[in-house]
């Protein structure tokens, strides 16, 4: 638990500061964004939610919108149609944030080397922190990056 | 009066896929809708002429992630129809299992999404534990959860053995109960009753004259499905039910996937029943003669059609593809048309659309040829 104990009203920012870090590191939200994928990494997602897995216990949630959003979770070897999308939203997720790529695809563009309509992998076009890899990525793996992807954010906000 | 045009998409927090919705309403009802696609257009059927036919059977199978063996599957059929080989039986009974399978993951993943759309949580919650089950007998038979790959060009990639049979039965008979259960729950629960009656209303005539199919089709009535028709791999020594309904509603087409749901897991006991010890591939013979060939499976959403010409080298000349979602997207303005705003996560998703393989590229101008710019085509979209 955090203790704050206000005595003193000058440090009201340093406080909310102290908070925005804590809830940070201990509730970190996530914005899913496909940019081409084949499903197969959202519905591990998804799964990576359900009753078995359950990021959520570590304070995890998907969010719709990306101006909540901490952590910014990429699938899909990103297609031309949606690459202005794409770095549109990484844009738009306030700063300290940490952008995980997730699955093969994401990652080197895996099996869609050949394909016209791709222009990844991601770290072409935003910066990556967290690579996970797998076609698609099993819900450990997932909730594996998720964590260090944490680790990650704690670091850049200080 | 003044029209509102409100967009949904192409990343909203109620499509888990990017589409671009626009809705022009009146008030609260919509009046016309129009939608653009194309941000999954990857083109992976340009992609599939420039690989040789056996590596093309793992890039079909990442078509779509959710129904990636009926891509698989499907392709391989009509690689094998234009090899003319027959693969050994025990390979059609586990074809038939993981599609059957599949098809379960598949109802199970959209019955969670469709709770998640209309607020209900807890429905997606139990949905997705129970579809943890399947993703396990998956993974025993297959060794993936998701992306299964076990087809390749005659036969199967990987034996069945007895223990594998014992547990996967056990988990189906597991899963019998839950799945009961889910089906009372869609019938009785007044919640989601009164959230999908009446919802995306398609009756029989709007089912024929637009060529809808899958489970779509068979909620209004329409006896139609491929595994009857074609009787392709086993199914035709297996005996099942096609389940229909009559009122075409988004209720109707939640209770012909829950009770299909029961079908499959039917099916996927009688397949495991029937397997006898054996060969699961033959080898085939690698030349690949002149000729076009039509593929069609039953894919989870629907009827799925591959057309693969060979000019005899050892790529394919041509493999045209037509999903399921690609055929029951132009129901969207029948369906949402004369809803109001908050009723359209629930009818899109009554649908059940699956957009990584729906999106085309086509440009088609005075039957002439013409190039046209990537800036054009961006600019093109916005109009």
């Amino acid at each position: 638990m955090l203790h704050v104990i206000v005595d003193d009203y000058g440090d009201d920012l340093k406080i909310a500061e102290k908070i925005r870090k804590y809830c940070q590191r201990k509730s970190p939200w996530i914005f899913h964004f496909d940019t081409g994928s084949c499903n197969g990494c959202d519905i591990e997602l998804l799964a990576a939610m359900s009753p078995k897995y359950d990021f959520e216990r570590f304070g995890c949630l998907l969010k719709g919108s990306p101006r909540h959003a901490d952590i910014f979770l990429v699938t899909g070897p990103v297609t031309r149609k949606c690459k202005d999308r794409l770095v549109n939203l990484y844009e738009q997720i306030p700063e300290p944030k940490v952008v995980i790529a997730m699955g093969a695809c994401a990652v080197s563009k895996g099996i869609f080397q050949n394909a016209y309509g791709v222009c990844g992998p991601l770290d072409k076009i935003i910066p990556v922190d967290v690579y996970i890899s797998g076609c698609p990525a099993k819900p450990e793996a997932i909730i594996d990056g998720i964590r260090k992807g944490v680790e990650i954010l704690t670091r850049k906000s200080g | 009066m003044h029209k509102l045009m409100v967009p949904f998409g192409p990343a909203h927090p109620a499509l888990p896929e990017p589409v671009y919705l626009k809705l022009f309403l009146d008030g609260e009802e919509i009046e016309d809708v129009d939608f653009s696609v194309g941000y999954n257009h990857k083109g992976i059927e340009k992609a599939l002429e420039e690989t040789d036919y056996f590596k093309n059977v793992f890039l079909s199978g990442r078509i779509c992630g959710i129904c990636s063996s009926a891509h698989s599957t499907c392709y391989t059929l009509g690689v094998e129809k234009l090899l003319n080989i027959e693969i050994p039986d025990k390979a059609k009974f586990i074809r038939v299992i993981v599609s059957e399978l599949e098809r379960l993951h598949s109802h199970l993943l959209w019955l969670g999404l469709l709770g998640h759309e209309m607020g209900f949580d807890t429905l997606f919650m139990l949905a997705f534990r129970e579809r943890e089950y399947v993703l396990e007998s998956l993974e025993l038979i297959t060794g993936k959860r998701v992306v299964h790959d076990i087809n390749m060009i005659g036969g199967v990639r990987r034996d069945l053995s007895h223990e594998i049979m014992v547990k996967l039965v056990k988990n189906l008979e597991i899963l019998e109960g839950k799945v009961e259960y889910l089906r009372k729950l869609v019938r009785k629960d007044s919640l989601i009753r009164r959230r999908t009656l009446r919802i995306g209303k398609l009756d029989k005539r709007d089912v024929e004259e637009l060529c809808l199919v899958g489970p779509v089709a068979r909620a209004s009535g329409v006896l139609y499905d491929i595994r009857r028709a074609d009787k392709y791999l086993a199914y035709d020594d297996l005996n099942f039910k096609i389940v229909t309904q009559k009122k075409g509603d988004a209720s109707a087409r939640t209770l012909v996937r829950v009770r299909e749901m029961l079908e499959s897991l039917r099916l996927a006991r009688l397949a495991i029943a029937f397997i006898e010890p054996g060969p699961i591939k033959v080898k085939p013979f690698l030349i690949f003669p002149e000729k076009e060939v039509i593929s069609r499976v039953e894919a989870p959403r629907g009827e799925l059609i591959y057309y693969i010409r060979s000019n005899g080298t050892d790529k394919p000349a041509r493999v045209k593809i037509r999903t399921p979602t690609y055929a029951n997207l132009i129901s969207l303005k029948k369906i949402l048309v004369g809803h109001t705003l908050a009723d359209v996560p629930v009818a899109v998703a009554s649908l059940d659309p699956c957009l990584s393989c729906t999106d085309r590229v086509t440009i088609v101008k005075n039957g002439k040829e013409k190039i046209i710019k990537w800036e054009d085509l961006h600019d093109h979209e916005h109009h």
